[in-house]
Protein backbone atom coordinates (compact mmCIF):
# COMPACT_ATOMS: atom_id res chain seq x y z
CA UNK A 1 0.00 0.00 0.00
CA UNK A 2 1.70 3.48 -1.20
CA UNK A 3 2.58 5.53 1.38
CA UNK A 4 0.08 8.43 1.36
CA UNK A 5 -2.85 5.70 1.59
CA UNK A 6 -1.40 4.30 4.76
CA UNK A 7 -1.42 7.45 6.18
CA UNK A 8 -4.35 8.75 5.15
CA UNK A 9 -6.06 4.90 6.33
CA UNK A 10 -4.41 5.65 9.55
CA UNK A 11 -5.76 9.45 10.48
CA UNK A 12 -9.52 8.11 9.32
CA UNK A 13 -9.09 4.70 11.62
CA UNK A 14 -7.52 7.36 14.49
CA UNK A 15 -10.63 9.63 14.16
CA UNK A 16 -13.06 6.72 14.54
CA UNK A 17 -11.48 5.21 17.32
CA UNK A 18 -11.81 8.77 18.80
CA UNK A 19 -15.58 9.23 18.07
CA UNK A 20 -16.06 5.61 19.20
CA UNK A 21 -14.71 6.09 22.95
CA UNK A 22 -16.15 9.73 22.64
CA UNK A 23 -19.41 9.13 24.55
CA UNK A 24 -18.23 7.77 27.31
CA UNK A 25 -15.13 9.48 27.84
CA UNK A 26 -17.49 12.86 27.65
CA UNK A 27 -19.89 11.09 30.24
CA UNK A 28 -16.89 11.09 32.85
CA UNK A 29 -15.17 14.59 32.53
CA UNK A 30 -18.94 15.74 32.67
CA UNK A 31 -19.55 13.68 35.83
CA UNK A 32 -17.02 16.10 37.69
CA UNK A 33 -18.70 19.11 36.69
CA UNK A 34 -19.46 21.96 39.33
CA UNK A 35 -22.63 23.08 37.63
CA UNK A 36 -25.88 22.17 38.42
CA UNK A 37 -26.99 21.58 34.66
CA UNK A 38 -25.67 19.74 31.88
CA UNK A 39 -22.72 21.95 29.31
CA UNK A 40 -19.93 20.55 27.61
CA UNK A 41 -17.14 21.40 28.46
CA UNK A 42 -18.14 21.64 32.64
CA UNK A 43 -17.13 25.04 33.89
CA UNK A 44 -15.69 23.64 37.03
CA UNK A 45 -14.65 20.42 38.39
CA UNK A 46 -16.30 18.87 41.73
CA UNK A 47 -16.97 15.78 43.36
CA UNK A 48 -20.46 16.71 44.35
CA UNK A 49 -22.66 14.71 41.87
CA UNK A 50 -21.32 11.72 43.20
CA UNK A 51 -21.71 12.37 47.04
CA UNK A 52 -25.66 13.30 45.63
CA UNK A 53 -25.55 9.67 44.33
CA UNK A 54 -24.89 8.44 47.71
CA UNK A 55 -28.39 10.95 48.35
CA UNK A 56 -30.50 8.72 46.41
CA UNK A 57 -31.14 4.76 47.71
CA UNK A 58 -32.92 4.18 44.65
CA UNK A 59 -30.05 4.38 43.03
CA UNK A 60 -27.93 2.21 45.60
CA UNK A 61 -30.77 -0.70 45.54
CA UNK A 62 -31.16 -0.56 41.86
CA UNK A 63 -27.07 -0.94 41.54
CA UNK A 64 -27.36 -4.35 44.71
CA UNK A 65 -30.57 -5.56 42.30
CA UNK A 66 -27.92 -5.55 39.10
CA UNK A 67 -25.08 -7.06 40.64
CA UNK A 68 -27.10 -10.22 42.22
CA UNK A 69 -28.08 -10.50 38.93
CA UNK A 70 -25.60 -10.53 36.88
CA UNK A 71 -23.90 -12.82 39.34
CA UNK A 72 -26.74 -14.75 39.42
CA UNK A 73 -26.63 -14.98 35.59
CA UNK A 74 -23.28 -15.31 35.26
CA UNK A 75 -22.97 -18.91 37.49
CA UNK A 76 -26.38 -20.11 36.27
CA UNK A 77 -25.76 -19.58 32.47
CA UNK A 78 -22.62 -20.67 32.53
CA UNK A 79 -23.22 -24.11 34.15
CA UNK A 80 -26.32 -24.64 32.07
CA UNK A 81 -24.46 -23.71 29.20
CA UNK A 82 -21.45 -25.82 29.89
CA UNK A 83 -23.95 -28.84 30.38
CA UNK A 84 -25.76 -28.00 27.21
CA UNK A 85 -22.33 -27.92 25.31
CA UNK A 86 -20.84 -31.01 26.56
CA UNK A 87 -23.67 -32.91 25.53
CA UNK A 88 -23.96 -30.69 21.92
CA UNK A 89 -20.36 -31.40 21.30
CA UNK A 90 -19.73 -34.88 22.60
CA UNK A 91 -22.38 -36.52 21.66
CA UNK A 92 -24.41 -37.56 18.77
CA UNK A 93 -28.25 -37.66 19.10
CA UNK A 94 -31.49 -37.42 17.17
CA UNK A 95 -32.64 -33.08 17.28
CA UNK A 96 -28.82 -32.31 18.07
CA UNK A 97 -29.14 -29.74 15.22
CA UNK A 98 -32.80 -28.24 16.49
CA UNK A 99 -31.65 -27.76 19.72
CA UNK A 100 -28.41 -25.67 18.67
CA UNK A 101 -30.72 -23.82 16.55
CA UNK A 102 -32.90 -23.01 19.61
CA UNK A 103 -30.22 -22.38 22.40
CA UNK A 104 -29.06 -18.98 19.61
CA UNK A 105 -32.70 -18.40 18.67
CA UNK A 106 -32.03 -15.35 21.62
CA UNK A 107 -29.21 -13.88 19.40
CA UNK A 108 -31.47 -13.03 16.86
CA UNK A 109 -34.58 -11.88 18.90
CA UNK A 110 -34.72 -8.20 20.05
CA UNK A 111 -34.17 -7.78 23.50
CA UNK A 112 -37.07 -5.65 23.88
CA UNK A 113 -39.61 -8.45 22.12
CA UNK A 114 -38.39 -10.86 24.42
CA UNK A 115 -38.90 -8.81 27.40
CA UNK A 116 -42.51 -8.28 26.48
CA UNK A 117 -43.42 -11.81 25.66
CA UNK A 118 -41.88 -12.72 29.16
CA UNK A 119 -44.29 -9.70 30.57
CA UNK A 120 -47.26 -11.32 29.21
CA UNK A 121 -46.25 -14.71 29.68
CA UNK A 122 -45.75 -14.05 33.51
CA UNK A 123 -48.84 -11.77 33.36
CA UNK A 124 -51.38 -14.46 32.11
CA UNK A 125 -50.09 -17.15 34.55
CA UNK A 126 -49.84 -14.73 37.91
CA UNK A 127 -45.75 -14.79 38.04
CA UNK A 128 -44.24 -12.67 39.93
CA UNK A 129 -42.16 -9.83 37.70
CA UNK A 130 -38.68 -8.33 39.80
CA UNK A 131 -35.73 -9.76 40.55
CA UNK A 132 -36.39 -13.15 39.69
CA UNK A 133 -38.05 -12.72 36.40
CA UNK A 134 -34.72 -10.33 34.80
CA UNK A 135 -32.74 -13.23 36.16
CA UNK A 136 -34.36 -15.67 34.27
CA UNK A 137 -34.60 -13.06 31.42
CA UNK A 138 -30.79 -13.14 31.17
CA UNK A 139 -29.96 -16.43 31.59
CA UNK A 140 -31.58 -16.85 28.41
CA UNK A 141 -30.42 -13.80 26.71
CA UNK A 142 -26.52 -15.41 27.67
CA UNK A 143 -27.34 -18.69 27.45
CA UNK A 144 -26.04 -18.46 23.67
CA UNK A 145 -22.47 -16.82 24.17
CA UNK A 146 -21.89 -20.13 27.17
CA UNK A 147 -22.87 -22.27 24.93
CA UNK A 148 -20.62 -20.63 22.33
CA UNK A 149 -17.46 -20.03 24.49
CA UNK A 150 -17.60 -23.38 26.21
CA UNK A 151 -18.07 -25.15 22.98
CA UNK A 152 -15.20 -23.84 21.07
CA UNK A 153 -13.31 -24.67 24.12
CA UNK A 154 -14.13 -28.02 24.24
CA UNK A 155 -13.45 -28.59 20.35
CA UNK A 156 -9.55 -27.97 21.31
CA UNK A 157 -9.70 -30.42 23.25
CA UNK A 158 -8.71 -34.39 22.52
CA UNK A 159 -11.86 -36.41 23.87
CA UNK A 160 -9.00 -38.67 23.64
CA UNK A 161 -7.23 -37.61 26.69
CA UNK A 162 -10.59 -37.85 28.98
CA UNK A 163 -10.81 -41.62 27.52
CA UNK A 164 -6.98 -42.71 28.48
CA UNK A 165 -8.08 -41.09 32.17
CA UNK A 166 -10.74 -43.72 32.04
CA UNK A 167 -9.07 -46.10 31.21
CA UNK A 168 -6.75 -45.60 33.57
CA UNK A 169 -9.35 -46.06 36.46
CA UNK A 170 -11.07 -42.89 37.00
CA UNK A 171 -14.75 -42.60 36.89
CA UNK A 172 -16.48 -40.10 34.54
CA UNK A 173 -16.59 -37.62 36.74
CA UNK A 174 -12.74 -37.43 38.04
CA UNK A 175 -12.05 -37.72 34.53
CA UNK A 176 -14.06 -34.43 33.74
CA UNK A 177 -12.87 -32.15 36.56
CA UNK A 178 -9.42 -33.65 36.18
CA UNK A 179 -8.69 -33.68 33.09
CA UNK A 180 -11.28 -31.99 30.23
CA UNK A 181 -12.10 -29.11 32.75
CA UNK A 182 -8.82 -27.62 33.41
CA UNK A 183 -8.64 -27.64 29.59
CA UNK A 184 -11.62 -25.73 29.03
CA UNK A 185 -11.07 -23.24 32.08
CA UNK A 186 -10.37 -20.42 29.74
CA UNK A 187 -13.37 -20.70 27.97
CA UNK A 188 -15.53 -20.81 30.81
CA UNK A 189 -13.50 -17.93 31.95
CA UNK A 190 -14.85 -15.83 29.26
CA UNK A 191 -18.37 -17.13 29.55
CA UNK A 192 -18.54 -16.37 32.96
CA UNK A 193 -17.23 -12.75 32.43
CA UNK A 194 -19.30 -12.30 28.89
CA UNK A 195 -22.46 -13.12 31.13
CA UNK A 196 -22.13 -11.02 34.18
CA UNK A 197 -20.70 -7.76 31.56
CA UNK A 198 -24.17 -8.99 29.07
CA UNK A 199 -26.24 -8.94 32.11
CA UNK A 200 -24.62 -6.10 33.79
CA UNK A 201 -25.57 -3.32 30.70
CA UNK A 202 -28.94 -5.40 29.34
CA UNK A 203 -32.32 -2.92 29.33
CA UNK A 204 -34.54 -3.63 26.43
CA UNK A 205 -35.63 -6.94 28.24
CA UNK A 206 -35.73 -5.41 31.69
CA UNK A 207 -37.45 -2.66 30.89
CA UNK A 208 -40.63 -5.19 30.61
CA UNK A 209 -39.83 -7.32 33.49
CA UNK A 210 -38.88 -4.97 36.19
CA UNK A 211 -40.75 -3.12 38.86
CA UNK A 212 -40.43 -0.35 40.85
CA UNK A 213 -38.79 -1.83 43.92
CA UNK A 214 -36.63 -4.73 41.41
CA UNK A 215 -34.92 -2.25 38.76
CA UNK A 216 -31.42 -2.89 37.43
CA UNK A 217 -29.19 0.42 37.43
CA UNK A 218 -29.59 0.51 33.81
CA UNK A 219 -33.40 0.21 33.92
CA UNK A 220 -33.18 3.20 36.55
CA UNK A 221 -30.67 5.47 34.40
CA UNK A 222 -33.18 5.13 31.18
CA UNK A 223 -36.27 5.59 33.68
CA UNK A 224 -34.54 8.93 35.22
CA UNK A 225 -33.11 10.25 31.82
CA UNK A 226 -36.33 9.96 30.26
CA UNK A 227 -37.79 12.73 32.72
CA UNK A 228 -34.75 14.73 33.79
CA UNK A 229 -31.56 16.30 31.94
CA UNK A 230 -29.05 16.88 34.88
CA UNK A 231 -25.26 15.94 35.65
CA UNK A 232 -26.48 13.35 38.71
CA UNK A 233 -27.29 10.48 36.25
CA UNK A 234 -23.13 11.14 34.32
CA UNK A 235 -22.25 10.75 38.09
CA UNK A 236 -24.03 7.23 38.16
CA UNK A 237 -23.21 6.16 34.64
CA UNK A 238 -19.84 6.74 35.44
CA UNK A 239 -19.86 4.35 37.89
CA UNK A 240 -20.85 2.07 35.12
CA UNK A 241 -17.95 2.69 33.26
CA UNK A 242 -15.77 1.97 35.95
CA UNK A 243 -17.19 -1.20 36.46
CA UNK A 244 -16.48 -2.26 32.86
CA UNK A 245 -12.65 -0.43 32.58
CA UNK A 246 -12.66 -3.26 35.42
CA UNK A 247 -14.01 -5.77 33.77
CA UNK A 248 -11.87 -4.68 30.80
CA UNK A 249 -8.88 -5.47 32.95
CA UNK A 250 -9.76 -8.83 34.10
CA UNK A 251 -10.54 -9.91 30.09
CA UNK A 252 -7.24 -8.78 29.03
CA UNK A 253 -5.42 -10.18 31.82
CA UNK A 254 -7.12 -13.68 30.90
CA UNK A 255 -9.02 -14.09 27.62
CA UNK A 256 -8.00 -10.73 25.83
CA UNK A 257 -10.41 -8.41 23.94
CA UNK A 258 -9.61 -9.43 20.48
CA UNK A 259 -10.04 -13.07 21.23
CA UNK A 260 -13.38 -12.84 23.17
CA UNK A 261 -14.96 -11.54 20.26
CA UNK A 262 -12.80 -14.09 18.09
CA UNK A 263 -10.32 -12.35 16.59
CA UNK A 264 -7.09 -13.26 15.87
CA UNK B 1 -19.82 -27.83 15.47
CA UNK B 2 -16.98 -30.09 14.44
CA UNK B 3 -18.61 -33.96 12.97
CA UNK B 4 -14.95 -35.11 13.77
CA UNK B 5 -15.45 -34.76 17.56
CA UNK B 6 -18.84 -36.54 17.77
CA UNK B 7 -16.75 -39.97 17.63
CA UNK B 8 -15.92 -40.47 20.99
CA UNK B 9 -18.63 -43.55 21.76
CA UNK B 10 -16.74 -45.03 18.76
CA UNK B 11 -14.26 -45.99 20.11
CA UNK B 12 -15.13 -48.82 22.22
CA UNK B 13 -13.20 -49.44 24.98
CA UNK B 14 -11.97 -52.88 25.77
CA UNK B 15 -14.96 -55.09 27.63
CA UNK B 16 -17.74 -52.30 26.83
CA UNK B 17 -21.08 -53.26 25.92
CA UNK B 18 -21.92 -53.41 22.16
CA UNK B 19 -23.25 -49.29 21.20
CA UNK B 20 -26.67 -49.25 21.58
CA UNK B 21 -28.98 -47.24 19.31
CA UNK B 22 -28.11 -43.44 19.46
CA UNK B 23 -31.23 -42.20 21.40
CA UNK B 24 -31.22 -44.80 24.10
CA UNK B 25 -27.08 -45.09 24.63
CA UNK B 26 -26.32 -41.90 26.56
CA UNK B 27 -29.10 -41.09 29.43
CA UNK B 28 -26.54 -38.51 30.09
CA UNK B 29 -27.07 -36.83 27.45
CA UNK B 30 -30.72 -36.18 28.40
CA UNK B 31 -29.16 -35.16 32.21
CA UNK B 32 -27.17 -32.65 30.21
CA UNK B 33 -29.34 -31.05 28.08
CA UNK B 34 -32.17 -31.01 30.56
CA UNK B 35 -32.02 -28.18 32.72
CA UNK B 36 -31.00 -25.41 29.80
CA UNK B 37 -33.82 -27.10 27.59
CA UNK B 38 -36.55 -27.20 30.01
CA UNK B 39 -35.32 -23.38 30.36
CA UNK B 40 -35.80 -22.59 27.15
CA UNK B 41 -39.14 -24.20 26.56
CA UNK B 42 -41.11 -22.79 29.70
CA UNK B 43 -39.33 -18.84 29.55
CA UNK B 44 -38.69 -18.68 25.82
CA UNK B 45 -40.88 -20.91 23.44
CA UNK B 46 -44.07 -20.50 25.91
CA UNK B 47 -43.54 -16.82 26.34
CA UNK B 48 -43.10 -16.27 22.25
CA UNK B 49 -45.82 -18.13 21.82
CA UNK B 50 -48.03 -16.29 24.43
CA UNK B 51 -47.23 -13.08 22.39
CA UNK B 52 -47.93 -14.92 18.77
CA UNK B 53 -51.34 -15.41 20.61
CA UNK B 54 -51.94 -12.12 22.55
CA UNK B 55 -51.48 -10.36 19.04
CA UNK B 56 -54.42 -12.32 17.34
CA UNK B 57 -56.84 -10.78 20.64
CA UNK B 58 -59.05 -7.77 20.74
CA UNK B 59 -58.21 -5.09 23.11
CA UNK B 60 -60.77 -2.18 24.53
CA UNK B 61 -60.00 -0.27 27.10
CA UNK B 62 -62.80 -1.50 29.31
CA UNK B 63 -63.19 -5.06 28.64
CA UNK B 64 -59.47 -5.53 28.39
CA UNK B 65 -57.97 -8.22 25.89
CA UNK B 66 -60.80 -10.72 24.47
CA UNK B 67 -60.49 -14.00 24.12
CA UNK B 68 -61.77 -14.56 20.63
CA UNK B 69 -59.46 -14.91 17.65
CA UNK B 70 -59.51 -12.04 15.13
CA UNK B 71 -56.85 -10.31 13.13
CA UNK B 72 -57.91 -6.93 14.02
CA UNK B 73 -54.75 -5.64 14.98
CA UNK B 74 -52.75 -6.86 12.33
CA UNK B 75 -55.32 -5.46 9.56
CA UNK B 76 -55.14 -1.89 11.88
CA UNK B 77 -51.31 -1.83 11.34
CA UNK B 78 -51.33 -2.49 7.80
CA UNK B 79 -54.48 -0.80 6.93
CA UNK B 80 -53.62 2.30 8.98
CA UNK B 81 -51.13 5.13 6.49
CA UNK B 82 -49.50 6.36 10.02
CA UNK B 83 -48.10 2.77 10.97
CA UNK B 84 -47.45 2.35 7.46
CA UNK B 85 -44.93 5.06 7.78
CA UNK B 86 -43.25 4.36 10.82
CA UNK B 87 -42.85 0.97 9.28
CA UNK B 88 -41.00 2.49 6.53
CA UNK B 89 -39.05 4.77 9.11
CA UNK B 90 -37.85 1.55 10.82
CA UNK B 91 -36.59 -0.10 7.86
CA UNK B 92 -34.78 3.19 6.59
CA UNK B 93 -33.21 3.61 9.82
CA UNK B 94 -31.78 0.15 10.18
CA UNK B 95 -30.38 0.72 6.53
CA UNK B 96 -28.96 4.46 7.25
CA UNK B 97 -27.03 2.93 10.52
CA UNK B 98 -25.57 0.03 8.81
CA UNK B 99 -24.25 2.18 5.28
CA UNK B 100 -23.05 4.60 8.39
CA UNK B 101 -21.10 1.76 10.00
CA UNK B 102 -19.82 0.25 6.76
CA UNK B 103 -18.20 3.70 6.00
CA UNK B 104 -16.89 4.59 9.22
CA UNK B 105 -15.93 0.59 9.86
CA UNK B 106 -14.73 -0.73 6.65
CA UNK B 107 -11.61 1.60 6.91
CA UNK B 108 -10.44 0.48 10.03
CA UNK B 109 -10.91 -3.38 9.34
CA UNK B 110 -8.65 -2.40 6.54
CA UNK B 111 -6.32 -0.59 8.30
CA UNK B 112 -6.36 -3.48 11.04
CA UNK B 113 -4.35 -5.89 8.73
CA UNK B 114 -1.57 -3.42 7.76
CA UNK B 115 -1.46 -2.13 11.30
CA UNK B 116 1.67 -3.09 13.82
CA UNK B 117 1.02 -5.35 16.35
CA UNK B 118 1.31 -2.25 18.85
CA UNK B 119 -1.06 -0.48 16.98
CA UNK B 120 -3.88 -3.44 16.36
CA UNK B 121 -4.15 -3.71 20.05
CA UNK B 122 -5.08 0.13 20.38
CA UNK B 123 -7.67 -0.05 18.13
CA UNK B 124 -9.40 -2.96 19.04
CA UNK B 125 -9.16 -2.04 22.42
CA UNK B 126 -10.68 1.63 21.34
CA UNK B 127 -13.47 0.16 19.27
CA UNK B 128 -14.42 -3.24 21.73
CA UNK B 129 -14.12 -1.63 24.34
CA UNK B 130 -17.19 0.45 24.77
CA UNK B 131 -19.28 -2.87 24.18
CA UNK B 132 -18.34 -3.15 27.69
CA UNK B 133 -20.45 -0.11 28.84
CA UNK B 134 -23.98 -0.43 28.37
CA UNK B 135 -26.00 1.09 25.54
CA UNK B 136 -27.68 3.55 28.01
CA UNK B 137 -24.33 5.13 28.87
CA UNK B 138 -22.88 5.52 25.36
CA UNK B 139 -26.53 6.93 24.17
CA UNK B 140 -26.10 9.40 26.93
CA UNK B 141 -22.85 10.41 25.93
CA UNK B 142 -23.96 11.06 22.86
CA UNK B 143 -27.32 12.96 24.81
CA UNK B 144 -24.21 15.41 25.76
CA UNK B 145 -22.17 15.73 22.67
CA UNK B 146 -25.40 16.58 20.54
CA UNK B 147 -27.35 18.06 22.86
CA UNK B 148 -28.08 21.53 23.86
CA UNK B 149 -24.53 23.45 25.67
CA UNK B 150 -23.41 20.39 24.60
CA UNK B 151 -19.96 19.56 22.48
CA UNK B 152 -20.79 20.17 18.62
CA UNK B 153 -22.76 22.97 19.38
CA UNK B 154 -20.08 24.50 21.77
CA UNK B 155 -17.49 23.64 19.29
CA UNK B 156 -18.92 25.18 16.52
CA UNK B 157 -20.13 28.25 18.25
CA UNK B 158 -16.07 28.70 18.91
CA UNK B 159 -15.42 28.57 15.21
CA UNK B 160 -17.97 31.12 14.65
CA UNK B 161 -20.86 28.84 13.33
CA UNK B 162 -23.77 29.16 14.80
CA UNK B 163 -26.15 25.79 14.73
CA UNK B 164 -29.44 24.21 15.96
CA UNK B 165 -28.59 21.49 18.48
CA UNK B 166 -28.75 18.04 16.44
CA UNK B 167 -30.81 16.04 19.34
CA UNK B 168 -34.13 14.77 18.45
CA UNK B 169 -33.24 14.56 14.55
CA UNK B 170 -33.26 11.10 12.44
CA UNK B 171 -29.26 12.13 11.88
CA UNK B 172 -29.01 11.47 15.80
CA UNK B 173 -30.61 8.44 15.82
CA UNK B 174 -28.55 7.59 13.46
CA UNK B 175 -25.17 8.81 14.76
CA UNK B 176 -25.77 6.90 17.76
CA UNK B 177 -26.88 3.28 16.40
CA UNK B 178 -23.97 3.93 14.08
CA UNK B 179 -21.33 4.28 17.01
CA UNK B 180 -23.05 1.53 19.21
CA UNK B 181 -23.09 -1.03 16.27
CA UNK B 182 -20.02 -0.68 14.37
CA UNK B 183 -17.76 -2.92 16.32
CA UNK B 184 -19.99 -5.66 15.05
CA UNK B 185 -19.49 -4.37 11.82
CA UNK B 186 -15.22 -4.04 12.23
CA UNK B 187 -15.37 -7.87 13.95
CA UNK B 188 -17.09 -9.09 10.94
CA UNK B 189 -15.16 -7.20 8.36
CA UNK B 190 -11.97 -7.85 9.76
CA UNK B 191 -12.76 -11.77 10.45
CA UNK B 192 -12.95 -11.67 6.69
CA UNK B 193 -9.96 -9.84 5.90
CA UNK B 194 -7.86 -11.94 7.82
CA UNK B 195 -8.83 -14.53 6.42
CA UNK B 196 -7.44 -13.65 2.61
CA UNK B 197 -4.62 -15.03 1.67
CA UNK B 198 -1.90 -12.19 1.95
CA UNK B 199 -0.43 -14.01 -1.72
CA UNK B 200 -3.67 -13.05 -3.33
CA UNK B 201 -3.44 -9.34 -3.79
CA UNK B 202 0.23 -9.64 -4.17
CA UNK B 203 -0.30 -11.91 -7.11
CA UNK B 204 -2.80 -9.38 -8.60
CA UNK B 205 0.02 -6.21 -8.12
CA UNK B 206 3.06 -8.86 -9.53
CA UNK B 207 0.82 -8.67 -12.89
CA UNK B 208 1.10 -4.77 -13.01
CA UNK B 209 -2.53 -4.01 -11.12
CA UNK B 210 -2.02 -0.55 -9.63
CA UNK B 211 -2.63 -0.87 -5.38
CA UNK B 212 -6.07 0.54 -6.27
CA UNK B 213 -7.52 -1.69 -8.74
CA UNK B 214 -5.58 -4.26 -6.72
CA UNK B 215 -7.81 -3.62 -3.37
CA UNK B 216 -11.00 -3.15 -5.55
CA UNK B 217 -11.19 -5.74 -7.94
CA UNK B 218 -9.47 -8.51 -5.21
CA UNK B 219 -9.02 -7.90 -1.65
CA UNK B 220 -12.88 -5.99 -1.73
CA UNK B 221 -14.38 -8.81 -3.29
CA UNK B 222 -13.53 -11.34 -1.12
CA UNK B 223 -13.83 -9.19 2.10
CA UNK B 224 -17.81 -9.08 0.98
CA UNK B 225 -18.77 -12.00 3.05
CA UNK B 226 -18.01 -10.23 6.13
CA UNK B 227 -19.16 -6.74 4.18
CA UNK B 228 -22.70 -8.58 3.98
CA UNK B 229 -22.69 -10.35 7.61
CA UNK B 230 -21.59 -7.51 9.46
CA UNK B 231 -23.96 -4.88 7.45
CA UNK B 232 -27.18 -7.45 8.39
CA UNK B 233 -26.45 -7.48 11.92
CA UNK B 234 -25.94 -3.90 12.54
CA UNK B 235 -29.20 -3.46 10.22
CA UNK B 236 -31.33 -5.87 12.37
CA UNK B 237 -29.85 -4.48 15.87
CA UNK B 238 -30.59 -1.19 14.27
CA UNK B 239 -34.18 -1.62 13.15
CA UNK B 240 -35.07 -3.36 16.08
CA UNK B 241 -33.17 -1.35 19.05
CA UNK B 242 -35.37 0.31 21.59
CA UNK B 243 -33.00 3.14 23.78
CA UNK B 244 -31.41 4.91 20.98
CA UNK B 245 -34.08 5.88 19.39
CA UNK B 246 -35.96 6.67 22.37
CA UNK B 247 -33.75 8.95 23.69
CA UNK B 248 -31.79 10.93 20.92
CA UNK B 249 -35.13 10.64 18.45
CA UNK B 250 -37.34 12.07 21.05
CA UNK B 251 -41.13 12.04 21.90
CA UNK B 252 -41.84 12.21 18.16
CA UNK B 253 -39.84 10.07 16.74
CA UNK B 254 -41.31 7.17 16.10
CA UNK B 255 -40.09 3.68 14.94
CA UNK B 256 -42.05 0.35 15.50
CA UNK B 257 -39.88 -0.11 18.41
CA UNK B 258 -40.64 2.72 20.54
CA UNK B 259 -44.38 2.10 19.71
CA UNK B 260 -44.67 -1.05 20.81
CA UNK B 261 -43.18 0.29 24.34
CA UNK B 262 -45.62 2.82 24.30
CA UNK B 263 -48.21 0.73 23.13
CA UNK B 264 -47.37 -2.12 25.93
CA UNK B 265 -45.99 0.09 28.80
CA UNK B 266 -48.00 3.30 28.72
CA UNK B 267 -50.91 2.78 27.03
CA UNK B 268 -51.77 -1.03 27.87
CA UNK B 269 -52.78 -1.91 24.95
CA UNK B 270 -51.14 -5.85 24.76
CA UNK B 271 -52.65 -7.53 22.00
CA UNK B 272 -51.81 -4.17 19.73
CA UNK B 273 -48.21 -4.44 21.24
CA UNK B 274 -47.97 -8.02 20.51
CA UNK B 275 -48.99 -7.45 16.99
CA UNK B 276 -46.36 -5.07 16.93
CA UNK B 277 -43.30 -6.94 17.85
CA UNK B 278 -44.63 -9.80 15.71
CA UNK B 279 -44.40 -7.46 13.01
CA UNK B 280 -41.27 -6.23 14.00
CA UNK B 281 -39.58 -9.72 13.77
CA UNK B 282 -40.98 -10.49 10.62
CA UNK B 283 -40.36 -7.36 8.85
CA UNK B 284 -36.11 -7.68 9.81
CA UNK B 285 -36.49 -11.77 8.87
CA UNK B 286 -37.97 -11.13 5.67
CA UNK B 287 -35.46 -8.21 4.48
CA UNK B 288 -32.55 -10.02 6.27
CA UNK B 289 -33.19 -13.01 3.56
CA UNK B 290 -33.87 -10.93 0.68
CA UNK B 291 -31.03 -8.91 0.81
CA UNK B 292 -29.20 -12.39 1.86
CA UNK B 293 -30.49 -14.17 -1.14
CA UNK B 294 -29.62 -10.92 -3.30
CA UNK B 295 -26.29 -10.70 -2.60
CA UNK B 296 -25.33 -14.03 -2.29
CA UNK B 297 -26.78 -14.65 -5.72
CA UNK B 298 -25.22 -11.81 -7.54
CA UNK B 299 -22.21 -11.38 -9.25
CA UNK B 300 -19.24 -12.10 -6.45
CA UNK B 301 -21.44 -15.50 -5.38
CA UNK B 302 -18.61 -17.41 -5.81
CA UNK B 303 -16.76 -15.62 -2.61
CA UNK B 304 -19.80 -17.28 -0.52
CA UNK B 305 -18.99 -20.73 -1.01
Amino acid sequence: MPAAARRSLGAFTLLVCLCSVAPVLVIVIESFTSANYIAFPPPGLSGKWYLETLKRPEFIDSMVVSLVVALGTSIVSTTLGALAAIALVRHSFRGRRLLQSLFSMPLSLPGLIFGLALLQFLALHDLPLGGWAILVAHVVITMPFAIRFVSVALLGVNPGVELAARSLGANPWHAFWRVTFPLIRPGVVASLVFAFILSFDEVAASLFVSTPEAMTLPVRIYVYIDQNYDPLITAISSVLVFAAALALAVIEKTVGMGRLFGLR
Amino acid sequence: MNPEMNGTAAIALPGAPAPRPARWRKPVVLLLLLPAAALFLVFFLLPLGALVVNSFHDYSRLGGIGQTFTPKQYLSIFGDSFYLEILGRTLRLGLLAALAALVLGYPVALYLTIATARQRAWIILAVLSPLLVSVIVRTFGWLIILGPNGLLVTALEGAGLDMQPLLHSETAVVIGLANVLMPFLVLSVATSLQAIDPAVPLAASSLGASPLRAFLTVTLPLSLPGVLAGVLIVFSLASSSYVTPALLGGANYKVLSTVVYQQALVLQNWPLAAAFAVTLVLVVFLVLFVQTRAVEGGKYKVVFH
